[in-house]
Formats: C-alpha cells, structure tokens, sequence
C-alpha cells in the first residue's frame, strides 16, 4: 500500500508517494521546506533568488554553501557530457525569450528576437570553495540539474527521517529511496504517445528530456529549452524523448539531457554509459539502451 | 589533499553516500548540502561543505560518466522489468 499527495510545482506537478501511510503529511512538509530552499537558491525566474543576485562581472562572489552545490552539479553534468548540457546557456534562453515561467511566455507567444548571445561555455565559470567566478554576461541556467537534484534530496530526506519507501516525482524527474518492493513507472512523454510501463527498482532513479513539452513561440518559430550550446540554438534533428534509469536523477537527468542536446551522436553515448535508457522518435519508433525492458506489441529498433 | 582523493570525494557526494549517510544528525541541511560538518562515508574523513565546493576543480578537465556518478551499471534486465498495473508516477520531459 502507498498514499499520494500532488502539487503543483516549477510549471509542473510534483508528487509524493510514500509506502508508510501516516507520514505522508510530515513527509510532505519536508519536501516543501527542501524544495524552498532549492527555489531560494536557484530559481532563474524569481529575482529575489540568490542566482538572480549573481554578478556576471568577472569578479569573484561569494555565494551559500547549497547554491555552490547546485552550482558544482551543473558543472559536473557539463563536464560528463562533454558541455552538452551547459549551465551557461541562460542568457541565450532569456534572449531566445524564455525569460519567465514557461507559462507566462507562451501567454505573451510570439514576440520578435533582437539578437541572441552565444552561449558562453562552462569551462568559464570558476568555482573554489563557495566563491563563484563569472565572466561578464554569463547568466547561469541550473535548470537541467537542480530540479532532479531537488527530486533526490526529497527522496533521501523523507526515507530517512521517516524510514519509509518514498517515490519523489518532480515533473518527471523521479528519485526513489527506502524500501520498497519497487516502483510502478508510466513512461509517456505525451498523451498521445504509447506508454510503456517500468518497474523501478527502489534506490533508483528516472527522468526524461523531451523537446516537446517546454516550448515557446518567437518571430513565429516554435521554440524548445534545450539549447545546442555550439549553435546557441535549440538543438535540431534530435530525438522526441530520452528517458535514462541511474541511481540518482541527477544522474538520470545528465543523461537524457546530454543525449538529447547530442542529437544523433548521442545514441554513441548513451550506449558508452552503460546506462538503460529509451529514446521516442518523432515518428513514434522507439529504442533500447542497455537494460531498457522491451516493450511488447511495438515497433522497436535495435539502438 | 590531491587530485585523486578531490576526485573521489566528488564522487562519492555524486552518489549521495555523504549526505544521505548522514542522515539522522544532519537534518534538512544534510539533504541541501549545507552542513557545517559531515563525515565521508568510506574515509571517516571531514567532508563539509565539500559536497559542492572542490567541485570547481572538475572545471578543468571531462570526465567520464561513472567517474562523475558512480557505477550504474549493475542494473540489468532481471532488476528493471516490465510493468503493469496502476503507476505510482510517470515520467515525461518538463
């Protein structure tokens, strides 16, 4: 047995699933202080946020001990995949007019771009310690990490302190920690797409990167967040969906993201991480990396 | 403490055995990251706040996936299964 609590999260939905059912509320509670403190530090969209009091004048800054994690993280992902996913594309997405909440810029869709900035590249930004090191007009996107990083020290905190089986899905991305006899994971980017069901074992951890679902309309050209940092452009001829299986999302989100701003080199790679992993074509053909499980009655491709 | 051990402590906060090890007495800051002080799991050595702070020296070079997070690899086909019956969550982008 399990009980559920669901809210609304980032433009998303998160929810909590945990096998103890009397917990659920103090569990809850723990996952609103935690995601507090992760939104306080790095949500690019609030500017009272401690990202959004950044410098970006070349000058080191001293920032809190969770944002340089947060910090560290991303420039982990960026070294593992080779800068595909690059927490200095910020200021191109601002400037490709993802400037606000997804759903704040698809209300005022289709405005006109001026000019967009090169992505900077990670290997700018300069970490020691809690000082940060910026160089002018870097503005840091930590989005591709920090949500599934969030979804991980949920995960971590309520199995835990309340030594329950816990499943922490935020928008996706999904960590799961405790005991637990594992968990029943739909994998469905889209509602139209044909699922296929997982079971996931406990400890383990799940996330899918779609450039789908996080779009945006400017000088009448669909838009999606998942920029190419050698074109400053979203990425082209890539995948629908990645979805990876790793022991912690942050992990799992590195993957589907690297392997989707990757484009097609990045079935080379993804199969190098030994990781399982699913890739959707736009025409609805499917893939399997690894230890993905087959999916019955479907077209599937070796990948 | 060297490149190697910097390397090994990074990896070992990426697979959350600091943190999550720590659990019982670090409260909430245990999960941020925050804690004034907290022991390596594997050393017994003083991790700190060095879950997010030597990490700056990965800038330097790029590395492979399971140094960054670990081995993921014991998953196979046995643990991660087909499914069935009512989800407890999907997964999509966002």
């Amino acid at each position: 047995m399990s009980t559920t609590a669901a809210w609304d999260l980032w433009s998303t939905t998160a929810r909590l699933v945990v096998t103890v059912d009397d917990v659920l509320d103090d569990a809850l509670a723990l996952c609103h202080e935690v995601l507090g403190e992760v939104d306080r530090a790095a949500n690019r969209f609030d500017p009272g946020s401690e990202l959004s009091g950044l410098s970006g004048d070349g000058e080191p800054q001293p920032v809190s001990p969770l944002l340089a994690d947060l910090v560290a993280e991303a420039l982990g992902a960026a070294s593992v995949t080779g800068g595909a996913v690059d927490p200095t594309v910020g200021a191109t997405l601002v400037d490709l007019g993802y400037d606000r909440d997804i759903t704040l810029v698809r209300s005022s869709d289709d405005r006109m771009v001026a000019r967009v900035r090169q992505v900077r590249g990670w290997e700018t930004v300069h970490l020691a310690g809690t000082t940060l090191t910026m160089p002018a007009g870097v503005l840091l996107d930590l989005g591709a990490t920090a949500k599934a990083s969030a979804a991980d020290r949920c995960a971590r905190a309520v199995a835990a302190t309340f030594g329950t089986g816990v499943l922490v899905d935020l928008g996706g991305d999904i960590a799961t920690a405790g005991r637990a006899p594992g968990w029943q994971v739909r994998v469905q980017d889209l509602p139209d797409d044909v699922p296929q069901q997982i079971t996931l074992p406990t400890g383990w951890a799940i996330s899918t990167s779609s450039t789908r679902r996080r779009t945006w309309t400017t000088d009448g050209e669909q838009r999606h967040h998942l920029v190419d940092p050698r074109t400053s452009r979203p990425v082209v001829d890539t995948w629908a969906a990645v979805t990876v299986v790793a022991r912690t999302c942050l992990a799992a989100n590195t993957a589907s993201t690297g392997a989707a701003v990757m484009a097609r080199r990045g079935a080379d790679w993804l199969h190098r991480t030994g990781l399982p992993a699913r890739t959707l074509d736009h025409d609805g053909h499917v893939a399997a990396y690894g230890a993905w499980p087959s999916q019955p009655d479907r077209p599937e491709r070796a990948a | 403490m060297n490149r190697e051990q910097q390397k090994h402590r990074i990896a070992l906060v990426r697979r959350g055995l600091v943190a999550g090890s720590l659990a019982g007495s670090l409260g909430i800051a245990g999960y941020l990251g925050t804690a004034a002080h907290a022991t390596d799991a594997s050393t017994g050595t003083d991790a700190g706040t060095t879950s997010g702070t030597t990490s700056g020296s990965t800038t330097d070079s790029t590395s492979t996936f399971g140094d960054q997070y670990g081995d993921s690899s014991p998953l196979d086909q046995s643990q991660l299964s087909a499914g069935s019956g009512t989800p407890d969550a999907t997964t999509r982008g966002s």
